[in-house]
């Protein structure tokens, strides 16, 4: 008798239960029998699923692939299906009245649209953003380890421990599969025939916009700058938090004297912001206005002090130009 | 009434009396024992050899205080803990290892029994100590340990060869 005369449940169940990935892999390359077995994308869903939880599969991925995958936010899988229902009604309760709906924080009047849920099982927390009081990041940590949050209106997900959006565009395809999976379940949930209940989140649809152009809110020591009005920035903030739709048009107006220059007057942060001139024309692209103000049109005659600003602030430290 | 003796019949025809608390180790023949209610009549187990049904009782003996495993119902969720197989603890050691000579005979049946009466934490003992035999052995080792014919054709195992450990994963 050898490990080939059990029954083929048997040998699956031991296989999936007890192998580590090299051991499967040269279990393979005894004899055909085993290989066969292990070709199968069947076992691997199971071995993806019940050992490391990775229960999707993106359509350019074997499950196979999947299983030899190590991603980047394993908290995300700890979201299971019976995680997930009892998130879903969490979610569901939390929508019988979007209107009342208030921060969980005892002494908190914040409501929607800048609400986070917190995606432990059996958690009540309803947590407002940060550019708010926080409490959503107060529940983090002092909940540990509750490292994931939804956003209610949005349905994006953030992990408190990797410091990131979870699922976005730029995402591992495992990542972004299992976080539009628990994105499409509340959808559906929430558009059931039976529940009858508002989905609020109706720029879902502006996810991926939303995801693409965060990355252009990052700029770099090296990069050209551009100047863009406080206002109009304060509003594509909302939009990329999830608070708000898009802004209009780029009105750099307010910055511009008379002769349609830059104002020497205008102030730093309070009346414009900075942006690396790539995602300046990007935005204006997307958005529309202007008038462009980058840093080559700044002189030392009107802009002195914004010119030894930005100088002092690519100046790198002694510790970063020095190795030693 | 747990102290009533149950008769089991082997493959061989062979009678073999145990307490019915020793019996009810085997979720089969709980829920048979539990079907039939009081009853003198001999339970036939034509899938296992009279040498195996002992080696069998000898485990439930050595456990028969365990606490039941709980149901796959109950388990909530994928539970790392499910794929250690470094926890098998020194009774156990002893006794699945058995006589050295038909070690793997004898633990491939014992698997089998312990999968056809539903004695969850046989099976897992035995399926354990399967994939601990396995664990960092070339698929040579495996094949001589388990007996397995090598019955690729020259050029598959060629193209075996060829392929490095993780290529194909990476």
């Amino acid at each position: 008798m050898t490990i080939l005369d059990l029954p083929i449940e048997l040998l699956n169940q031991l296989i999936v239960t007890y192998l580590n990935g090299l051991d499967l892999h040269r279990l393979a390359k005894t004899c055909s029998a085993l290989k066969y077995i292990l070709t199968d994308d069947a076992i691997w869903h199971r071995l993806a699923a019940e050992r490391k939880g990775y229960d999707v599969r993106p359509e350019t991925m074997t499950w196979k692939q999947v299983f030899y995958t190590e991603a980047r936010c394993e908290h995300l899988f700890d979201i299971n299906r019976s995680v997930l229902q009892d998130r879903i009604l969490a979610y569901l309760e939390a929508m019988k009245s979007p209107k009342t709906l208030k921060c969980t924080n005892s002494n908190c009047e914040i409501g929607l649209p800048d609400l986070w849920l917190c995606l432990s099982k059996g958690c009540t927390s309803i947590g407002c953003g940060r550019t708010k009081q926080k409490h959503a990041f107060e529940h983090y940590t002092y909940g540990r380890p509750h490292c994931l949050t939804i956003k209610i209106n949005t349905l994006e997900i953030w992990c408190y421990i990797c410091k990131e959006w979870i699922g976005s565009l730029d995402a591992h395809p495992l990542e972004r599969a299992k976080a539009s999976h628990i994105l499409s379940c509340i959808k559906s949930a929430s558009s059931h025939p039976t529940h009858p209940l508002p989905l609020l989140t109706t720029d879902i649809s502006l996810n991926d916009r939303r995801q693409k152009e965060r990355k252009m809110y990052i700029f770099g020591k090296k990069d050209p700058l551009c100047f863009v009005a406080e206002g109009w920035l304060d509003e594509w903030k909302e939009f990329l938090i999830g608070n708000a739709g898009p802004p209009g048009e780029i009105d750099n107006g307010g910055l511009v004297d008379g002769r349609g220059k830059f104002r020497g007057n205008a102030r730093p942060n309070l009346d414009y912001g900075f942006m690396a001139e790539g995602a300046y024309d990007q935005l204006v692209e997307a958005y529309g206005g202007g008038p462009k103000l980058s840093e080559t049109e700044l002189t030392e005659e009107h802009h002195g002090f914004l010119i030894q600003m930005i100088k002092t602030w690519r100046t790198p430290f002694a510790s970063e130009d020095d190795p030693n | 009434m747990s102290d009533t003796l149950v008769t089991l019949t082997s493959q061989e025809g062979k009678p073999e009396q145990v307490p019915r608390r020793i019996a009810e180790r085997s979720t089969l023949l709980k829920n048979m024992l539990e079907d039939v209610g009081e009853s003198n009549q001999p339970i036939p187990l034509p899938n296992v050899s009279h040498k195996i049904l002992k080696r069998v009782l000898e485990y439930c003996i050595h456990h028969k205080d365990d606490p039941q495993p709980p149901s796959d119902d109950d388990k909530d969720s994928f539970d790392s803990s499910r794929k250690r197989s470094d926890d098998i603890d020194e009774w156990d050691q002893k006794f699945i290892k058995g006589k050295e000579e038909e070690h793997n005979e004898e633990l491939f049946q014992i698997i089998l029994a312990a999968n056809y009466l539903d004695i969850k934490p046989l099976l897992d003992l035995g399926c354990k100590t399967v994939a601990n035999m396995i664990k960092g052995k070339s698929p040579e080792q495996i094949r001589e340990m388990f007996n397995i014919e090598n019955d690729f054709t020259p050029e598959e195992e060629d193209q075996i060869r060829r392929e490095n450990e993780w290529a194909a994963d990476a």
